[in-house]
């Protein structure tokens, strides 16, 4: 397998997260805290989304049917109309910063998570709050404010995993909000109780398996110097239903968090990108759960889209959108 | 604004006597000065003397020879003297003793130790490196003054190289250090501005000095040299002015014009210097070097600079107060107590190839040196010399010290071997370093830090190390009290107690008869720790 | 000069020795060995700062070290480019605003005295620190004091029975390179440095030795002193002295360093963090008279996630200020008592790769509350992107002049260093006289 670059183009701004529209065009949701649908090839101009903006990082964005929904640091969602490029409506949502949002696999449900560490369920179409999942401490075991970083829906669409700063993951019933199970990556969490009292890690990104029977979960693992993401990227596979481990993969040649994930439909390999101050994406093997590939990016990814064909994938991040190809 | 700055600072430095035309040293008479072949010691006492009944101060008798041998000891072997170099010179009837007691110290591996301790804090702020194992080499190899100062300048021989590559990455300390340890002057301050007080002292002659080091790179680990290169300063007025080496202002130093390297050779230098960083090799030696010359400067130098700075080193080492202070302002307007005397000291110096053992010879013989160091009332002005300054003994003093006395007297007692007792002694003083590290280096205008006191006072360490070892098991094994006060005395402060003294502890130990053990153990460490222990008096 | 034939056995040596010792029964034990002996009592004058009486002041210095953020904390920039994630929020002070990380600060704004045009010069993290606790520079031939030594000198008094210099560094960033020293001050005037636990070394009396032995022994150490000093009148011996004349002070103070004395409720309100904790120790060393506590709280230099970091530190910043600010202001200590709040310099208004601020000195801010200060001041200006001061710039000079006189220190003073006259901070340097009451 190889990743190639195939078109890469820069941007003012750092790009938080990625969707395409009914039409299969690219939309971003930016630093400026505007939803954009633009060309990855830099070509044609880019069309901002029209209604209020967003007051910071536009850090999730997820398509249901024709609609996009966008969340951010702002606590705020708001609907587009993804063919008219125009706000539908918006919601206070969350206390404190939006991390994710995404859409269940039949596109009525959007789940969001933030940092008040509560994931929330809304009716895709309406906006309506449908259940709120609480189970995730507020406050790390060493009294600091902890972080709801990711979700991901299964294949099925009936399970919801959550994941935090401290490493806690937990799966969840999407229709009954009961927790189905819960686990631990404790590798994900960087803390040191003497020299530093501070970490900078967490679980970043979640995946299931096109099975459904494998959650992966991403982000980085044990970092020397907290003062840069100067540690491995880790990811941890687990048979979620008996909270097993089933193999802890770190990079050896690039550093940084994994920030996003995603399974070849076949399940063949997983897709992982993120970065340090450099980009960083990773190529693991499902059979083997080892690393396939690891290699430096264009730059430090924050969300990406995979093409239902799984030869190639949009990333966005620092002030750049890159299209790669995977053969 | 700036510039403003930059007036403020001339404030700043020293305002000093009159500016006089000539150095101080251009005015004393060589003609007028002792033959060289005449002792050191005789010498010192001449000009000390005369400075004295100038004054009208009559100085300080002789230390008692208990106090004398501890003094001694602690300047040539860096520790309170063994139970038998006391007791041969407290008994020795000879009149020549004390000649041969210090002789014999010099020659011992003790004066080497010390010695390249004390090197090793005037050269290296007292941090254990490479350079600590090369002074341990050079010491013991009684390698002089100028080659130990050629050595670190040059800086390839093993060990040795750490005093210019610890400072690599700093030039402008690097030249100052050079100058305020070896030359003994600080010139940082004609760094933003002709000095203020020493005319001829510029800008230039600041750039000029670190001109010598302006080609001297890091090369991952080693100290390189190009032979190549100029630096360039920029003026009170702001204007950048390229500099050559100059010695303490002396004439620009005469040197082949080095042509920068073309693209070419610049590009094959790095080559080479990659391939060898890349093995771990030094860096080649430069076909022309300016910091050699800087050592030629030095050793040339018809000023002298090189000599006193020394000289007034070892002095103020020995006798708590320097012939000039402070010890790096040795310029020409900065006059010293006695010119005549540090001009000799360092003619003489140079006349004894740089041999460091001669001078400190020469100067603990003097009576100057061995006066007693009590005096009532008001002291004397330092720079008499009337009366021997107490200094506060270094951390490895100290502790070495500390260490001998708290051990069981037989262990270096008159029964061991010569053999035996050089192995003991030589064990005690290397492994004491540990514990050296609980003190302070004493410095100028020096404080005991609480931090010593809460030590001795609270902690397990020094409990077990001094209160519960060789002696004080002794003392325990003594039947009688006065048997046990003055054994504890002698240990510890070398010498026997007074009648008063025992009466007094006698008492304490008695009104501690409940816990006789115990009591003692509050007496020693009341010895260890009380002032008369803690300073070479 | 005088010319005092030296006699080797003064009157005085005797009169310390066998009279006093032997008046003062011995097996009394718990009476006082030697304190009523004038020549004694002479050793123990701290004849260092004899002259100066104290002032009752303190200064509490947060010491944030890697550089925090000042778009994250005193200088928002929201909706700009550089200016991050975090909206700003109104302060108590109509017009001011603060990071949204701030809540329980802006509240109480109005008390606080922010300088918003730092510009040290110097963004690096040892010459920087340096920087900033120094005032400026050292010279290659001259180390200058730190802040806390010139502090605990002038501020301290000659009978104090607690450290001049009290120093919190648990966290391993910046604690080598920004080692306090007194310099020439001597080491009189030396930290006492906790780098573990909140209880200084050698400070509690080992169980092994009864308080009977652990006096009487220094009773001895005295007079042995006593008599070695009596005619040996230099400052080095005297100085030696007075380490051992404080050892007992310093023990009764040990209750000083017991948090456990605290009421739950109040150690609660400093919440549980290890900055939290000490900063209550801070507090409660500023009500025993210590002139100058060093809070180190490390590990805001967020190259990596910037915001993060911030999201995490700030609000313990925040929480740990306020309490400060208000248990002060309840025992009436906030006329008595300095805080400052600020690190070795700021944060770039560029965002890196990593989500990150790199170091950054040009523009930045600093933070102050307490004695001698405008309250409710904001000082200065940067542009609309924090890039550069716009108004009212400052240097590190002037922060350490305006803390030396908010507290009734004239920043003019000089000291000597042999010959030369070295004043507290450089020549030209001036308080920031509209932020002093």
């Amino acid at each position: 397998m190889k990743f190639t670059e195939l078109k890469r183009s820069a941007r003012k701004e750092i790009l938080f997260s990625v969707a395409e529209d009914e039409g299969g065009a690219l939309c971003v949701g930016t630093s400026e805290g505007k939803v954009v649908r633009t060309d990855p090839s830099g070509v044609d101009p880019d069309a901002v989304f029209q209604g209020e903006a967003h007051a910071s990082y536009v850090t999730g964005l997820a398509r249901a049917g024709s609609m996009l929904i966008s969340g951010s640091y702002d606590r705020h969602l708001v609907w587009w109309d993804g063919a008219g490029s125009r706000q539908l409506f918006r919601k206070s949502a969350h206390d404190k910063w939006i991390r994710k949002v995404t859409v269940s696999p039949d596109g009525k449900t959007v789940a969001t998570v933030a940092d008040d560490m509560v994931c929330r369920l809304w009716d895709a179409g309406t906006g309506t709050l449908k259940a709120e999942l609480r189970g995730h401490e507020p406050e790390t075991p060493d009294h600091y404010p902890s972080m709801l970083f990711t979700c991901a829906f299964n294949p099925a669409g009936d399970l919801l995993a959550t994941a935090d700063k401290v490493g806690r993951i937990i799966v969840w019933n999407a229709a009954t909000g009961a927790i189905a199970k819960s686990m631990d990556s404790p590798g994900m969490y960087t803390w040191d109780p003497i020299q530093r009292r501070h970490s900078i890690g967490g679980v970043r990104s979640l995946a299931f398996s096109p099975d459904g029977r494998t959650l992966v979960a991403g982000g980085i693992g044990k970092i020397g110097n907290i003062d840069h993401l100067a540690g491995n990227a880790r990811l941890e596979v687990f048979d979620w239903a008996s909270a097993k481990s089933l193999a802890v993969i770190e990079t050896g040649q690039v550093k940084g968090l994994v920030n996003r994930m995603a399974f070849h439909p076949g399940g063949k390999w997983l897709l992982g990108a993120g970065g340090d101050n450099k980009g960083l994406h990773l190529l693991v093997n499902c059979g083997t759960w080892k690393l396939e590939l690891e290699e430096p990016c264009a730059f430090h990814v924050h969300d990406f889209v995979l093409s239902p064909t799984a030869d190639r994938y949009t990333a966005v991040g620092h002030q750049g959108i890159c299209v790669q190809t995977i053969a | 604004m700036k510039t403003i700055l930059l007036a403020n600072l001339v404030l700043l430095c020293f305002i000093g006597p009159a500016f006089a035309s000539e150095p101080w040293w251009k005015e004393v008479d060589a003609a007028s000065l002792p033959p060289l072949s005449q002792p050191i010691e005789q010498v010192v006492d001449q000009y000390v003397e005369q400075l004295l009944r100038a004054k009208g101060v009559r100085a300080a008798p002789s230390a008692a020879p208990e106090t004398l041998i501890r003094r001694l000891a602690l300047d040539l072997a860096g520790r309170v003297p063994t139970p038998a170099e006391a007791n041969a010179f407290l008994q020795a009837a000879d009149p020549l003793h004390l000649i041969r007691t210090v002789e014999e110290m010099i020659d011992s591996p003790s004066f080497d130790r010390h010695l390249a301790y004390e090197l090793n804090w005037l050269l290296m702020e007292g941090k254990s490196t490479d350079f600590t194992k090369y002074l341990a080499a050079a010491t013991s190899s009684h390698q002089s003054w100028d080659v130990i100062f050629g050595d670190a300048i040059r800086g390839t021989t093993g060990g040795a190289d750490q005093f210019v590559r610890s400072r690599i990455k700093d030039t402008d300390k690097l030249s100052n250090d050079v100058s305020v340890i070896f030359l003994g002057v600080n010139v940082s301050c004609a760094q933003c501005h002709d000095h203020p007080e020493v005319k001829t002292w510029t800008q230039e002659t600041y750039y000029g000095m670190k001109a010598f080091f302006g080609r001297t790179f890091d090369h991952a680990g080693f100290a390189g040299e190009r032979s190549y290169g100029e630096i360039t300063y920029k003026t009170v007025a702001g204007e950048e002015r390229p500099v050559r080496p100059h010695y303490l202002g002396g004439p620009a130093l005469v040197e082949a014009t080095a042509s920068e390297p073309s693209a070419e050779e610049k590009k094959r230098e790095k080559a080479l210097l990659d391939d060898l960083r890349n093995r771990k090799q030094p860096p080649p030696e430069p076909g022309y070097s300016r910091k050699l010359r800087l050592v030629e400067s030095a050793l040339k130098d018809r000023e002298g600079y090189f000599a006193r700075a020394i000289v007034n080193r070892t002095w103020h080492r020995l006798f708590g107060h320097g012939l000039v202070m402070p010890l790096d302002q040795m310029h020409g307007v900065n006059r010293p107590s006695h010119p005549e005397l540090l001009q000799w000291l360092a003619l003489r110096l140079q006349a004894d190839k740089y041999d460091l053992r001669q001078l400190i010879r020469g100067l603990v013989l003097s009576a100057a040196y061995q006066r007693d160091s009590r005096w009532n009332g008001s002291v004397p002005a330092p720079d008499l010399f009337a009366m021997a300054i107490p200094r506060p003994l270094t951390p490895r003093q100290y502790s070495v010290s500390l260490k001998m006395a708290s051990l069981d007297p037989s262990y270096l007692g008159s029964r061991v071997t010569a053999e035996d007792l050089k192995k003991r002694v030589e064990g005690i003083e290397t492994s004491s370093g540990g514990l050296a590290s609980r003190f302070e280096q004493p410095g100028h205008g020096f404080q005991f830090p609480v931090d010593e006191a809460l030590y001795f006072s609270n902690s397990q360490e020094a409990q077990d190390q001094y209160l519960n070892g060789g002696l004080a098991n002794h003392l325990d094994a003594l039947p009688e009290a006065s048997a046990k006060i003055r054994t504890a005395y002698r240990a510890v402060l070398g010498r026997d107690p007074q009648t008063a003294e025992v009466a007094d502890l006698r008492e304490y130990l008695e009104s501690r008869s409940d816990r006789p053990r115990e009591a003692m153990r509050q007496v020693l460490w009341a010895l260890f720790t009380c002032s008369e222990c803690r300073f070479n008096h | 000069m005088d010319d005092h034939p030296p006699s080797l056995c003064s009157a005085s040596a005797h009169d310390i020795s066998r009279r006093a010792f032997l008046s003062h029964s011995l097996a009394v034990g718990s009476g006082s060995l030697l304190g009523t002996t004038g020549a004694i009592h002479a050793l123990d004058e701290d004849s260092v700062n004899a002259a100066l009486k104290g002032t009752g002041k303190s200064v509490i210095l947060l010491w944030l070290a890697g550089g925090p953020s000042q778009f994250e904390t005193w200088d928002p920039k929201p909706g700009r480019s550089t200016g991050g994630p975090f909206a700003a929020i109104p302060t108590s002070v109509p017009g001011v605003h603060v990071s949204e990380l701030m809540p329980k600060m802006a509240r109480r704004m109005h008390k606080v005295t922010a300088i918003r045009s730092v510009n040290s010069r110097d963004a690096g993290h040892d010459t920087g620190a340096e920087m900033m606790l120094r005032g400026r520079k050292n010279e290659a031939a001259l180390t200058y004091p730190d802040m806390g030594s010139i502090l605990a000198k002038e501020l301290g008094r000659a009978d104090s029975r607690v450290p001049g210099y009290v120093s919190f560094y648990s966290q391993t960033e910046g604690r080598g390179s920004t080692r306090a020293t007194p310099s020439f001050l001597g080491a009189r005037y030396a930290p006492m440095i906790l780098n573990d636990g909140l209880m200084p070394p050698n400070l509690a009396r080992l169980s092994s030795i009864t308080t009977e032995d652990h006096r009487e022994r220094a009773q001895l150490r005295d007079l042995l002193s006593a008599r070695f000093a009596s005619n040996r009148n230099l400052e080095t011996v005297r100085s030696h002295a007075s380490a051992y004349a404080r050892v007992h002070g310093l023990m009764s103070s040990e209750s000083m360093f017991d948090i456990e004395q605290e009421p739950q409720w109040i150690r609660d309100r400093y919440g549980p963090s290890l900055f939290g904790q000490q900063a209550l120790m801070a507090r409660r060393m500023a009500e025993a008279g210590v002139p100058f506590i060093r809070v180190a709280r490390a590990w805001w230099d967020s190259h990596g996630q910037n915001f993060e970091t911030h999201q995490e530190m700030v609000p313990e910043l925040d929480h740990v200020m306020a309490t400060l600010m208000d248990d002060l202001e309840q025992r009436g200590m906030l006329e008595s008592t300095l805080v400052i709040a600020m690190g070795e310099f700021g944060r770039t208004p560029a965002i890196n790769p990593s989500l990150g601020r790199d170091h950054f000195a040009a523009a930045w801010s600093v933070a102050m509350f307490g004695t001698g200060l405008q309250q409710g001041a904001v000082y200065g200006t940067t542009d609309a992107d924090g890039q550069t001061v716009t108004e009212g710039e400052v240097g590190a000079g002037e922060i350490f002049a305006t803390v030396l006189a908010a507290v009734g220190v004239d920043p003019e003073k000089e000291y000597h260093v042999g010959s030369r006259p070295v004043p507290l901070v450089n020549p030209g340097i001036k308080p920031i006289r509209p932020l002093l009451a």
